[in-house]
Parts: C-alpha cells; structure tokens; sequence
C-alpha cells in the first residue's frame, strides 16, 4: 500500500497536480474527497475525466472515504488524496484514515482568507484545523509543486492571524 | 463578433494574443487570461467578466485537457450555450479563429478551428 500524498488544494485535480506532481510519484488513483464534488453527477464526471492516462479519479463523500481509501490501500495501489481545504483534511484524519504527512498546496484568496505566500491564503479556521494536524504529529509541508522550496507555514500564522 | 478568450497558465494566453496581434494587427474581442493567483471560483467569475454577454457568443481557449483552466471553460460553456470551449490551443487554430469568426457561425466555427489546430501539428 502507498498513501503517496494528502494534498489540500482548493482547485482539487488540476495541472499542478496531474502533471506535475503525477510525473514524480507515478500514483495509479487520485481520489478527490469532497461533499460538494460527490454530489453532482456532473462534476464528479469532470474530475474523472480530469485523469491522466494510465491513472483514474475517483471523487467520494467525506463520510465514505476513510474506508474507501483503505481498501484501494490494502490492494497496494498507489493513491494521491486531495480535499479543498484543512479542515476537510482534520476531517479525514479524524473519520480514520492515517497519514503523516500533509502538503498544503493551494489555498487561493477568498473573502476571509489572508495571503501569507503566492499560494497559501488562511482564515483562523484553516489555521486551527492545521495546528490540529500539528498536534495529532502530522507534519505539514507547504509546496505547490515538486522540487520548490519548502516553507514553514506556521511562522506566518501570527501576521496572518494579527492582520500584517 | 464572436469573441475569443485565451485561458491558460502563467503569461501564456496573454502571450497567444500578442503573437496572433504580432502577425494580424490589433484585434477586437481577443482577450489572454491567467489561472494564476485564483480559487475555482474567482477562476469562473473572472472567464464570465472576459466572455462578456455579446449575442454572438465566444469561443473559450485551452492548452491543457485536465487542467483547471480547461475545467472552468467546461463549467462555463455548459451553463452557457453560446460560449464553446475548445482545449490544445496553438497558432494555427487561433489564426483560422481571426480569420473566420465573422464569416462562420459558432458551432461550425468550433469545429472548423479543432481540424485547423490538428492540422497545424506535423512532422
């Protein structure tokens, strides 16, 4: 079984993900865990439709996706799993699925939300939900892409938090 | 006029516009965007703004199937029936988009510019 990445990404499967995260750890299955996605027939075709080849996507209700997950887990596929945002991620960890990692790799601007890198916008809800993850010894690696440098989110939590 | 809108990553579609103005001249309702910098939803909201409400209707450009541009334009094109969504943009295809978007209604034109764009593609 490989648990290859567990991605917040707000875009979910795009070309950051596909492309280049794909071509360095070669994952057979995306799974996009995310309530919104699932409930429509139609997005979930697009996400599907999103799959490279050789690879396939499958989006699930957050309710579903621990034991999903384990199962394709236990038949050794390789497996990268993106929610739209840390809470969703707190979520999953704490419905059972395990991981030790998580890589924030996008969190656009939205009303609430405040920039503290090109890619990374939190509100105090995001920071909560991360620190949670911290405290339960998942570690939180901060990159959009493969082979960037990595940043430590948590230095710019108090100036996002204070409003600088 | 059928209006175009070049929607990719990084400077790219902005790039596209310049080159196709750099070989036609200035053009009208030819616009580059940029995915960067916005969420899924700040993504749609800017491709409506761009598309505009022209009775024509408009043509979406893509590079990358899967992507997140060419999955808002696939959000975009399917509340809205006179906005087409074409993926794997080159010059060729937006050339022949220059050339006939006057002379071409929309359906026709979409399918036109898919054969232009595939015939670009050569050894």
């Amino acid at each position: 079984m490989s648990l290859l990445m567990v991605r917040v990404d707000d875009r979910l499967i795009h070309g950051q993900v596909t492309q280049g995260w794909g071509s360095v750890l070669h994952p057979d299955r995306y799974v996009v865990v995310n309530d919104s996605a699932a409930s429509s027939q139609w997005e979930r075709e697009l996400y599907e439709a999103s799959a490279p080849e050789g690879t396939s996507v499958v989006v699930l209700e957050m309710s579903e996706a621990a034991t999903s997950l384990q199962s394709w887990l236990d038949r050794e596929e390789d497996v990268i799993v993106l929610v739209e945002s840390p809470r969703d991620a707190l979520r999953l960890y704490e419905t059972g699925l395990s991981f030790e990692s998580l890589n924030v790799g996008g969190l656009h601007f939205k009303e609430g939300r405040r920039r503290i890198l090109p890619f990374v916008c939190v509100n105090e809800e995001d920071i909560k939900a991360l620190e949670a993850l911290q405290d339960c010894g998942v570690e939180i690696e901060c990159a959009d892409v493969p082979g960037c440098e990595r940043k430590d989110l948590f230095k710019w939590f108090g100036n996002a938090a204070s409003g600088n | 006029m059928i209006h175009g809108v070049v929607y990719t990553h990084a400077d790219l579609g902005m790039a596209f516009c310049e080159a196709i103005e750099s070989m036609m001249g200035p053009q009208q309702g030819l616009v580059g965007m940029s995915n960067q910098g916005l969420s899924s939803e700040g993504m749609l909201a800017a491709l409506e703004e761009a598309v505009g409400a022209g009775a024509d209707g408009a043509i979406v450009f893509t590079a990358l199937h899967g992507g997140s541009c060419w999955q808002t334009a696939e959000r975009l094109s399917r509340q809205r029936p006179n906005v087409q969504h074409l993926t794997g943009v080159n010059l060729p295809m937006l050339l022949a988009f220059i050339n006939k978007r006057e002379s071409t209604e929309l359906e026709s034109l979409a399918e036109a510019l898919t054969e232009y764009g595939c015939r670009g593609i050569r050894t």
